[in-house]
């Protein structure tokens, strides 16, 4: 299984990196939307971990911008967002993409695990 | 002048008190009757409605009533869920017509779950279409979601058995879900109103200024959003000291709620990366060390939740907020009482049902000034046994003790004590104590010294 992990903050970057690796997934990183963006359009990925707050661009704009690769069904699966912040118009908008949203810190680590590690995504 | 002197007799001679009709809250009433008169001609499921909306006090007995709607007869069990929009936590009730029970649940889950819902077609559901979800609900269950002015509400009947629904019953409820929003929303913005006025009425009477209220326009004298007229005068001995203390404490927590989510997330990495290398370290004593890292960073974790819990205003406390407020004064107090014992322990027997009305922020401000008075005069002796005893009464009327083994205050020294700027220590700036007397007054309470042996001993009192 092949894992995008974007997120701007290192240690919990590269902390997620681990444990998906731990559990046999093939990891890339990227710490801003932009480099995810040519990542996502360039290599195949079968789940993409995507942070809202970055530091150049949201999340959201990184869907978007996959949305020229994946179909709506498509983007549901590929991505997990994973947010510190979620109000109500960001679950909102989340939710219109159909995506899974874990909120950090994860309440309980083995099951934000096993959700980024699904076959299908958000079931 | 004259004028006005008459007015604020007028004003006591009348007995004008603030009421919630003076205030315009957030009610769509107009709007709603209207929509409501429109459907409930012909309709008999309106009738029902408007009768039972008009006997209910609030949402959840709404609920019950609706068990005997006509086409609910087999339907055991009403789910109400609730959010009031811009609020972290919904609830969720579930009402039967012997039982009733509630759980609070994350903002995120009620989101999900409405967008689900809002989302399906039939309305209709089976054990596996909401899987995923911590939603006990026995069975198939019909659900309909509604987006109201101030609240999100999702209705969820259901039998209790695992058989689908009958077309009778999907009609009644779709019958029911069509017409009933306005009847929630004005429950639940009676109910809203009730509380917010609470809200203004505390306000007011813990403002530091004196209201004056008159039926008539006179000068200087603003309008309600009712008929009566307001003036605001300073009272004469207001506390300079006392009003940027109140600023500040409220400064204060806005600034920990911006820390909060500041901090939340390079914390959540040294975690996780803690985690992983107590796991990879072989070396015993590194590891050790790295597990002591893990645990400093989950109390670091834990603090930031809890201070901002701390500076979070109530009205109402429950026995189990005020142990938690005193034991997080003694985190918070840690610096300054590193070598001394402190223990809590209630008074008595514990009424579990006890609510005490306070201002929370205010409460746990005058447990801080007590403990931290204690520490700091504990600290300019040289005892090795020094300690600090907060017990508290946790049934009506209240009481909340704070005694320490120090060098305690003699009666000339008594007199003084809650006179600002008046200190025996060192660094002290005389306004602890203070700020804590005209806080307990403005809860309706007092402070007083105990005279007794030895050491110190203050006793707040409230609601006497």
């Amino acid at each position: 299984m092949k894992i995008l992990v974007v997120e701007d903050e290192i240690l919990i970057q590269k902390s997620l990196q681990i444990f998906l690796q731990k559990r046999g997934a093939e990891v890339d990183v990227s710490s801003n939307g932009k480099g995810a963006i040519e990542m996502i359009l360039n290599k195949e990925y079968d789940r993409v971990v995507c942070d809202l707050m970055l530091q150049d661009i949201t999340g959201f704009d990184v869907i978007e911008e996959a949305k020229s690769k994946y179909t709506l069904e498509e983007i549901s699966k590929l991505f997990v967002i994973i947010t510190a912040y979620s109000s109500e118009q960001v679950l909102e908008k989340a939710s219109t993409y159909n995506c899974e949203v874990l909120n950090k810190p994860f309440s309980d680590m083995q099951e934000a695990l096993d959700i980024m590690m699904s076959k299908k995504g958000k079931a | 002048m004259e004028n006005q002197g008459d007015t604020s007799n007028k004003t006591s001679a009348a007995g004008l008190r603030i009421a919630a009709d003076d205030f315009r809250l957030p009610l769509n009433y107009q709007k709603l009757k209207k929509q409501i008169s429109h459907t409930s001609s012909f309709s008999k499921t309106s009738n029902f409605l408007n009768q039972k909306s008009q006997v209910c006090d609030d949402a959840i007995e709404f609920c019950e009533e609706l068990l005997s709607y006509d086409g609910f007869q087999t339907f055991r069990t009403v789910h109400f869920f609730i959010h009031e929009k811009g609020k972290s936590f919904a609830s969720k009730y579930e009402i039967s017509k012997s039982a009733f029970s509630s759980k609070e649940l994350h903002v995120n889950e009620f989101n999900q779950l409405f967008q689900a819902i809002k989302k399906s077609k039939n309305r209709s559901f089976g054990q596996e279409a909401l899987k995923g979800f911590t939603f006990d609900i026995l069975g198939t269950f019909l659900a309909r979601e509604f987006s109201l002015g101030n609240h999100n509400i999702i209705l969820v009947v259901s039998r209790n058995d695992f058989l689908s629904q009958t077309n009778i019953e999907k009609k009644a409820f779709s019958e029911l879900s069509k017409v009933i929003a306005p009847y929630f929303e004005i429950i639940l913005d009676k109910e809203l109103q009730i509380q917010q006025f609470r809200h203004i009425k505390l306000a007011y009477e813990h403002l530091p200024y004196k209201v004056l209220l008159s039926q008539d326009k006179s000068p200087n004298f603003k309008k309600l959003p009712s008929a009566k007229y307001f003036k605001l005068e300073a009272l004469e001995s207001l506390d300079k000291a006392d009003i940027f203390h109140q600023e500040r404490i409220g400064l204060l927590g806005e600034l920990l709620n911006t820390l909060k989510h500041e901090l939340s997330n390079p914390l959540f990495g040294l975690q996780l990366s803690a985690e992983i290398l107590c796991h990879e370290i072989e070396d015993e004593d590194s590891r050790i060390f790295m597990e002591e890292i893990a645990s400093s960073i989950r109390r670091s974790q834990s603090i930031i939740s809890n201070f901002t819990e701390f500076y979070t205003t109530s009205e109402s406390l429950k026995s189990r907020d005020i142990e938690r407020m005193v034991h997080e004064v003694f985190t918070l107090t840690k610096s300054q009482s590193r070598n001394i014992l402190k223990t809590f322990e209630t008074i008595g027997e514990k009424d579990e049902g006890f609510i005490l009305e306070a201002n929370s922020v205010w409460l746990a401000q005058i447990i801080f000034n007590l403990v931290v008075n204690s520490a700091q005069a504990l600290n300019q002796t040289d005892a090795t046994d020094a300690k600090i005893l907060v017990r508290a009464k946790l049934r009506h009327p209240f009481e909340l003790h704070v005694i320490d083994n120090g060098p305690g205050a003699d009666e000339e020294e008594v007199q003084k004590i809650f006179r600002p700027f008046y200190t025996t220590k060192e660094k002290g700036t005389g306004l602890g104590l203070a700020i804590s007397q005209s806080l307990a007054a403005k809860l309706g309470g007092k402070i007083e010294y105990i005279a007794q042996g030895q050491g110190a001993h203050f006793v707040l009192r409230l609601g006497t």
